[in-house]
């Protein structure tokens, strides 16, 4: 096993693989940007290096400084936790030419995974179920019509070089489709200067879920059941929980088969996540795989007692993983909600000093955070701040305790999106476990209202507090005789002011 | 002491009496006067009154302060007496300035000024696209009017609060 390991990370990932590497006996090294220098993370750690300015593109993702980094503190692995260069073939490749350890898939599956058409052939090869569409970008639309046709309307067409809804179309009816096209088209070329969009059949009210996979170097291949994620907003994920309230056990049966011959088809080590989208009909499609540890993986880890960085970590040392297929047995129901700093109502970002600082604690809860009570969020970096995960014996429980968990938590001096939690978690169509990916778009129960009392106590503690201050101030300018008197003091603030 | 709190868009008159072994008279308004326990720590606040517990977390948040109590959050802003008597006799300058001036509600990095000086604005117009944490917000006129001034250019860093644009509103009516 290694000795020493560097988180090529920042915020709670880092911090999330420290404590295993911490649990083994294993030094961590952090990196850190100059707005991060006294940033958590870098508290924790014993070993930090700098490795360049906030901007993202010159420190995190700077290639040479990380490396660098690895070589000056003697480390023999580097784990990417998620984003950054965690899905980075180059990366991974240059590691492994450093002499060191890449804690992740290797380069070769990440560029399969990474490319989306090449992704769903090699899958599909293998006999997972993709989204029917043509492989092919449209060249002719009277037979991509007749396709359409065929796989059954509403369908999707979808730019070939495309991203963030650019030179999409949804069409329903036949009689739009030509128009659509030619729609797309025009779209995708001045976007990305690519006019090439291929069709997809389009999953009504689809659910998206999600299976974890394992897989070491002594062909070990297991799935560690599945994530239902399909509460998100603008395609990002806002609440996560394991398992699905949605998917049968049948489904989730196949699922898991289906997701590690995607694994295997793309000769894969480690940890990673096969996505599929899931009809009403529980029929299901390959999504994407996500080569890397996934930030919901904590829920996953509650409901089966696994360690996934540890298998990560004995994976890259070539041992075999710990967890036999017929071993992993779910055990309750776990719920994990993401704390953005941002506002809950206008979703704007909301950097700054946190002056206040609480984590929620108690039966069943799990807190995964990046920040504490002398953190600064800055503006430069993802706006999640702590994953608040709780555990309950089924799924009501679990629930519920995250009800009180999010009450439990104080971060003051920045807005966090915990009020929408609330909210979120009494959706009737969360509540009766059936929600699809649409649901954040519908409207959400109404905020908790502060009542008489609640405004009565907050004016009297403030008032209360700053009446202690005015005391404090007075007895410090007593004790000083030859120093500013107070009437001085208030008469020039006075004056300035 | 009596302070003037502003909380939820409204000013609250507090009285704060001490009474004696960490009592403490409250009269908010026209009350009646209660007398609660409180103890003070930091940034915390527990007040025992009858049989209601509150512990209240304060925190600094701008100029003013962020509480929390039971769940919820509020933003509140403690003048004393002689800041509350400034701002009555300036007549409410912040309130009178605020709508014409639009500005960032979060320290970011500005993209883009939509807006010059000259231009005509409706109320919901975008001015200005801010970006923090890997998000563009496009910041609106909050009134219609003519820009009379720009503080900003794009690539500026700005502070949260940080004035961006200023519009003249149009007469009423007009």
């Amino acid at each position: 096993m290694f000795e020493r390991v560097l988180i090529a990370n920042r915020g709670e990932i880092a911090i999330r693989v420290m404590r295993t590497l911490r649990d083994r006996g294993i030094s961590p090294v952090a990196i850190y940007s100059e707005a991060d220098r006294h940033a958590l993370h870098v508290r924790m750690a014993d070993v930090a290096v700098c490795v360049g300015p906030e901007a993202s593109a010159k420190s995190y993702l700077n290639m040479d400084a990380v490396l660098d980094a690895a070589r000056r503190t003697g480390a023999q692995a580097i784990h990417p936790g998620y984003g950054f260069l965690s899905e980075n073939a180059t990366f991974a490749r240059r590691v492994a030419e450093a002499g060191l350890t890449w804690i992740g898939p290797p380069p070769g599956a990440i560029e399969v995974m990474g490319d989306k058409l090449t992704a769903r052939r090699t899958v599909e090869a293998a006999g997972v179920p993709v989204v029917p569409g043509l492989s092919e970008p449209v060249s002719d639309p009277d037979a991509a019509l007749a396709f359409a046709r065929e796989v059954g309307f509403p369908v999707m067409v979808k730019a070939s070089a495309g991203g963030g809804g650019k030179g999409m179309r949804l069409v329903k009816r036949p009689e739009d489709f030509v128009g659509a096209v030619d729609a797309a088209r025009r779209e995708a070329a001045g976007a990305f200067g690519d006019d090439a969009v291929y069709v997809e059949k389009f999953i009504v009210e689809p659910h998206h879920v999600e299976i974890q996979v394992l897989c070491d170097d002594h062909g070990g291949a297991v799935w560690v059941g599945e994530r239902e994620c399909s509460a998100q907003r603008r395609h990002q994920k806002v609440v996560e929980e394991c398992p699905s309230p949605f998917i049968t056990e049948e489904t989730r049966q196949a699922m898991g088969a289906v997701a590690v011959a995607a694994a295997r088809a793309c000769d894969y080590r480690g940890a990673g996540t096969v996505e599929f989208l899931v009809g009403g009909d529980q029929g299901f499609y390959f999504l994407e795989m996500n080569t890397r540890l996934q930030v919901e993986h904590p829920v996953t880890e509650l409901v089966y007692g696994v360690d996934l960085v540890d298998e990560q970590l004995r994976i890259a040392a070539g041992q075999p993983m710990s967890v036999r297929q017929e071993a992993l047995i779910p055990r309750g129901h776990a719920v994990e909600c993401r704390l953005y700093a941002e506002d809950p109502d206008t979703y704007l970002p909301s950097p700054g000093r946190i002056t206040g600082l609480e984590w929620p604690t108690g039966p069943g809860v799990r807190v995964d955070a990046g920040v504490d009570a002398h953190s600064t969020v800055p503006m430069s970096y993802d706006p999640m701040v702590a994953k608040l995960c709780t555990w309950g014996a089924d799924r009501d429980q679990a629930i519920r305790r995250m009800h009180r968990a999010l009450d439990e938590t104080r971060v003051l001096g920045i807005t966090t999106n915990r009020a929408l939690h609330h909210r979120i978690l009494k959706h009737p169509d969360f509540v009766a476990g059936r929600y699809d990916t649409g649901v954040l778009a519908t409207p959400l129960p109404a905020a908790r209202k502060p009542d008489g009392g609640w405004r009565d106590g907050l004016l009297a503690a403030a008032a209360i507090a700053r009446h202690e201050e005015a005391v404090r101030g007075q007895r410090i300018r007593e004790a000083q005789p030859g120093g500013p008197s107070g009437w001085r003091t208030a008469g020039r603030n006075r004056v300035l002011g | 002491m009596r302070f003037t709190i502003e909380y939820g868009g409204e000013s609250h008159a507090v009285d704060v009496t001490p009474a004696g072994a960490g009592r403490y008279a409250i009269q908010i308004g026209d009350g009646e006067a209660r007398v609660v326990d409180a103890f003070v720590d930091g940034g915390l606040v527990h007040l025992l009154d009858g049989t209601a517990s509150r512990a209240v977390q304060l925190g600094a948040r701008g100029d003013g302060q962020h509480g929390q109590h039971g769940g919820l959050d509020a933003r509140v802003t403690v003048l004393d007496a002689a800041t509350a008597r400034r701002r009555a006799r300036l007549g409410g300058g912040a309130g009178a300035a605020g709508g014409g001036v639009v500005r960032s509600p979060m320290p970011g990095r500005v993209v883009k000024v939509l807006v010059e000086v000259g231009d005509a604005v409706t109320a919901g117009q975008g001015v200005a696209i801010v970006e923090a944490m890997k998000m563009e917000n496009e910041l609106r006129a909050e009134v219609a009017g003519t820009v009379t001034a720009v503080h900003v250019a794009a690539d500026d860093r700005v502070d949260g609060d940080a004035e961006l644009v200023t519009i003249e509103p149009a007469e009423a009516g007009a």
